[in-house]
């Protein structure tokens, strides 16, 4: 891999606390005096934070999907029935 | 490879559908005899389900009791702050609330700058680290020839979503709430 990607990697690994720890170590020491790392660790762990946004939209939609089947298909007449009973009074 | 990507999607489809049938009618139950609603049911139960994935997905925890206990409680203690929150503003409706972080970009904006770009990258760092799924799977759903391929295409779309989240976010002027 480039050099840039290997660093993602590295930065990666310090994040998500993963990979062996002397490269995190070396990692750690690295960012006291590279400010320029510090500003891509930075935006490195803002992208993990919309990535996992991103997987929470699609799960959500998947939600929905399921839920609207359920609440919707005739086939599921007995789950709807059930739920109608609860919410009748 | 297309057997892949439906098997997974298929068990999490089959998953969520067995919650809805089982958990959600307690759920139903314990929301209603408190004084909600369907809809806030649904709601609650939605962002339960979306907790408990990520609990047993990205955080690897395993509950002592059955997952379908587990997502129970998440839902009754989602009803709870529910509650709380409903207080909470009540109480709070003279009060002029000034969003502290208003001076910060939007996540929501800049995310939504990320999906318009139409890219493929965001697919696969989804598939990678929030549906965890191993590089073999992820290789074959996106057709690539290697684990090793997958990989560095992983990273270059890192870094890729990297450098368009620091470009956008240095422009924040379009993306105040």
């Amino acid at each position: 891999m480039r050099t840039s990607l290997i660093k993602i990697q590295q930065l990666e690994n310090w994040l998500l606390n993963q990979g062996d720890l002397p490269g995190r170590l070396v990692t750690e020491a690295e960012l006291l005096i590279d400010h320029n790392l510090q500003e891509d660790a930075k935006w490195q762990r803002r992208s993990y934070e919309l990535i996992r946004m991103f997987g929470q939209e699609k799960l959500h939609e998947e939600i929905q999907a399921v839920e609207s089947s359920l609440f919707e298909d005739p086939k599921h007449y007995t789950f709807q029935s059930r739920i109608r009973s609860i919410f009748k009074n | 490879m297309v057997i892949v990507e439906e098997l997974t999607t298929r068990v999490r489809k089959d998953t969520i559908a067995k919650w809805y049938l089982e958990v959600f009618p307690k759920v139903a139950t314990y929301v209603q005899k408190r004084g909600g609603d369907l809809e806030t049911a649904k709601d609650l139960f939605q962002e339960s389900i979306i907790i408990t994935y990520e609990k047993l997905t990205l955080e690897g925890f395993r509950p002592s009791v059955s997952v379908e206990a587990y997502l129970t409680g998440i839902a009754k203690n989602k009803w709870l702050k529910y509650c709380a929150e409903q207080k909470r503003s009540e109480s709070l409706d003279h009060v002029d609330m000034k969003d502290e972080k208003e001076q910060e970009p939007s996540k929501h904006k800049l995310l939504a700058i990320l999906r318009s770009t139409g890219d493929k990258c965001l697919q696969i760092l989804q598939a990678f680290y929030y549906e965890k799924l191993p590089m073999t799977q992820l290789s074959q759903r996106f057709g690539f020839k290697s684990e090793r391929s997958a990989t560095v295409q992983k990273f270059k779309c890192l870094e890729k979503v990297r450098d368009m989240v620091k470009q956008k976010s240095l422009s924040h002027e379009d993306f105040l709430d």
